[in-house]
């Protein structure tokens, strides 16, 4: 495959990253969680950082050639923009189109009640 | 060249948009070919189909491919779009259920503070204007 993407989870306690190939399946997973970060900790700027230092290390371990890398964002976690300028630092990947993944229903299931009642 | 999709809402051929769309919507006089109207809509579809610029993406919506300028041109003009579609401040309100009581009542306070904004705005400019003509 061409086009790889990079699937980023990026949600307000944890950020999930997954390097797939353009179909879906996975080549390597990481997390604030792999990265040896616990429990409330694993939320943030670092945490993405470094799960993003893991993946890159992974790659260039596999030997796995990357041409393009397609960004998919799903969240507004703090890790949105860690993976973000983590890519452009650590990485020499070339970007070809970042996307916004984000679930947004077209008034699907109804939520949770309010709190404080 | 006004045709009766037009004329029905008194547009003009002043604004090229809609002189666009009337002239595209027309069925044509039955001299000069005449194509149903199912057929004229669906070549309308699909010309604007091919004026959609993320044709190869499996995600066409939020979606920026990097040009020239770089990823993070890319990325800004991303954040661009989701602030302009307050796709952020939807989430928000979709976190936790809002009874329609609320929802009534948060709609009239955002309505009224947009009329309220757009009256100022007006006036602020007349008084700008005012001010450049030297009164």
């Amino acid at each position: 495959m061409d086009t790889l993407v990079l699937h980023v989870h990026a949600s307000s306690n944890n950020t999930i990253l997954s390097l797939t190939d353009a179909n879906g399946r996975v080549i390597v997973n990481a997390s604030g969680g792999t990265v040896g970060f616990k429990k409330a900790q694993r939320a943030g700027f670092e945490p993405a950082y470094q799960a993003t230092v893991h993946i890159a290390n992974a790659v260039r371990e596999k030997a796995i050639p990357v041409n393009k890398v397609e960004l998919r964002l799903k969240g507004f976690g703090a890790g949105r923009d860690a993976v973000f300028k983590a890519v452009h630092s650590v990485t020499n990947w070339a970007v070809c189109r970042v996307v916004d993944t984000t679930p947004v229903p077209f008034n699907g299931c109804r939520p949770k009640k309010a709190r404080r009642l | 060249m006004m045709n009766g999709f037009a004329l029905f809402r008194g547009l003009t051929s002043r604004t090229p948009a809609t002189a666009i769309f009337a002239r595209a919507m027309s069925t044509g006089t039955p001299a000069g070919g005449a194509q149903s109207a199912l057929e004229v809509r669906m070549k309308f579809a699909s010309n604007l189909n091919s004026m959609v610029a993320n044709q190869g993406a499996s995600v066409v919506g939020r979606s920026v491919p990097v040009a020239s300028g770089g990823a993070n041109r890319a990325y800004m003009r991303l954040n661009r779009i989701l602030s302009d579609n307050g796709i952020r401040r939807e989430l928000q309100l979709r976190r936790r259920y809002e009874k329609p009581k609320y929802k009534r009542q948060r709609l009239r306070q955002e309505s009224h503070a947009r009329r309220f904004k757009e009256e100022v705005k007006q006036k602020v400019h007349l008084i700008m204007r005012m001010k450049n003509w030297g009164m």
